[in-house]
């Protein structure tokens, strides 16, 4: 059976802890450290993270602003927040948006959830991440072969199915996908109506 | 070396509308996992399933799908017979990160990074049919589906297939899933007033056997006008009976005739497990090879965690019952066979056409 202590194995992860070297920046990096993880301190924030890094621990505060506005961006690293009760950080959650929050002062046993919670919720995000870029991608690549169809048919005096079965062939054919093939149709096509133009022009 | 099981999840209907084909299904996977274990395991450690029944409901399927994953620790899932299902399962598994293998035909337009599917995209089935049809017995066509997601999805996808060869859809009707013998009866009138080329059937579980059986009751010819489907396999035939089915055509990747050696050894095997006069399907088929992929995988990364598992299976190749196949790695589909076929008098499919290799998936139809 799984237990849940191996989901929070941190061997294998570079941990950065953006935080002072006081009572609570030190129980976290002996935090980390007891789950194996690596980790490095940085202080003050600064504007870009030395190394690169998968979970990033950091105070949230008007001075970590841009590191963590960068560090959010940044797909499967793992933020997490450190907020001060007393100051009113709050406010900036809202524009830095972590996976996970800790609050001081910290407490060891709270850590660790924060941690599986914060690697949970950034593995996710980047997984939806790239399966929409998979999907982009493929929308694109219909634009193209409704062009390169166009083209066909034009050009070539084709009818709709059998623009559409010149592509597939051709793909199959050339070894690319469909979309690469398509793309290269309209270029092609874009740059030869361009050299007519300028041929006129002449 | 660890001696422990390789816990899997199984979940197909026993019970409910779609247990018929479900239970094929099941089949099909335990079929493999009894061939894998006999064989010594992977990497000499046996694969254990555990198995429920969604009873053909699919807030149980997501629900079930959610209890594999997050209380008993399974990674990989095998299931999902309707689309319905499938999409009830799908954001499980994406929040999850499982990996869901689904060993059924389907609509298209999808795609997850969490799901291998090994059922045939339309391009690899419907592309086909629609040519034949239109070339051999007329351009219009009669669409008779169950009410859900596929039938709805497929005949979008078939209106536009005709529309590019110039034909028609002159009727199209949606019955309930648990539809009654009389309301395929009373569609048969409207069938014999527009007197299409051909009736395009999408009607999935125990209501494919009352469609069949009232146009044979209506006394309509299959020369004259046949019943075309996707989804109606061997085993709906033997539920309507071979006298029935018979003249009927079917497109799919795999029916039991085929003359394959490694065809010839599944159906022995499954035949000698389950009985004699039990054929396997297309969808038995997809379950079966599945878990063979998904072994073969296993084998080479020694570990279920999908983001070290998938990009391995993304590459996977097999000889399956229907032919080489293998897992395209762009979209999560696969490079399957494609096959027509017309019920004969023994309740089996005789080979009208196929491809001279395996298709490569266009889920989103993006060359058409």
């Amino acid at each position: 059976m799984k237990s849940t202590t191996s989901c929070i194995d941190l061997r294998n992860f570079d941990c950065a802890v953006v935080h002072p070297r006081d009572r609570d920046g030190e129980l976290l990096i002996r935090c980390v450290q007891r789950m194996g993880g690596r980790v490095v301190n940085q202080w003050p924030p600064g504007q870009i993270l030395d190394q690169p890094i998968n979970v990033l621990f950091c105070v949230v505060e008007p001075a970590a602003l841009t590191l963590l506005r960068l560090a959010t961006t940044q797909a499967d690293l793992a933020v997490i927040g450190i907020l001060d009760t007393a100051n009113s950080g709050i406010h900036l959650l809202k524009i830095t948006t972590p996976h996970a929050l800790l609050v001081r002062p910290l407490e060891a046993h709270a850590i660790p959830g924060q941690i599986l919670l914060a690697l949970h919720n950034a593995r996710f995000q980047a997984r939806q991440q790239s399966k929409i870029t998979k999907l982009e991608d493929t929308l694109r690549s219909y634009r193209k072969v409704e062009q390169a169809k166009a083209i066909l048919m034009s050009r070539r005096n084709m009818g709709e199915p059998e623009a559409y079965g010149y592509l597939r062939e051709q793909a199959m054919r050339r070894r690319v996908s469909i979309g690469a093939l398509a793309t290269a149709i309209v270029d092609t096509s874009e740059m030869l109506s361009e050299e007519q133009v300028e041929g006129a022009r002449e | 070396m660890s001696s422990e099981p390789w816990r899997v999840g199984v979940l197909f209907s026993q019970t409910g509308v779609t247990a018929v084909i479900e239970e094929t299904q099941l089949r099909g996977t335990m079929l493999a996992i009894e061939e894998i274990n006999a064989a010594g395991g992977v990497n000499s450690r046996p694969i254990v399933p555990i198995i429920y029944d969604p009873g053909s409901d699919c807030r149980r399927f997501a629900l079930l799908a959610d209890k594999m994953l997050a209380e008993d620790g399974l990674n990989t899932i095998f299931g999902c017979y309707t689309s319905s299902s499938r999409k009830a399962v799908l954001p499980v598994v994406e929040r999850r990160n499982g990996l869901l293998w689904y060993p059924t035909l389907y609509e298209g337009f999808e795609y997850s990074p969490n799901i291998i599917y090994t059922g045939a995209a339309p391009n690899q089935n419907s592309v086909e049919l629609v040519d034949f049809l239109v070339e051999n017995y007329g351009p219009r066509l009669y669409l008779i589906g169950s009410d859900y997601i596929y039938p709805r999805e497929s005949n979008r996808i078939i209106r536009e297939l005709l529309r590019q060869r110039c034909g028609k859809v002159v009727g199209e009707h949606y019955l309930d899933l648990g539809a009654k013998r009389s309301e395929f009866r009373l569609l048969m009138r409207d069938v014999r007033n527009v007197h299409p080329d051909v009736i395009f059937s999408t009607v999935v579980g125990q209501a494919t056997a009352y469609l069949y059986q009232a146009y044979a009751d209506a006394g309509f010819d299959p020369h004259d006008m046949p019943i075309a489907s996707l989804t109606t396999s061997e085993a709906e035939v033997k539920l309507m009976g071979a006298d029935v089915g018979r003249g009927h055509i079917t497109a799919a990747s795999y029916f039991q005739s085929i003359a394959t050696a490694s065809n010839d050894a599944f159906v022995r095997s499954y035949k000698k497990r389950f009985g004699n006069d039990e054929p396997t399907n297309l969808c038995v088929e997809a379950a079966y090879f599945q878990v063979h992929v998904f072994a073969k995988a296993l084998a080479e990364v020694n570990t279920m965690n999908a983001d070290i598992l998938r990009p391995i299976v993304l590459h996977c190749e097999f000889d399956a019952p229907q032919g080489h196949v293998s897992i395209d790695s762009e979209s999560s589909h696969t490079n399957l066979w494609a096959r027509l076929g017309r019920v004969n008098e023994h309740g089996q499919f005789d080979l009208i056409r196929e491809s001279s290799q395996a298709v490569m998936p266009d889920p989103y139809l993006v060359s058409h």
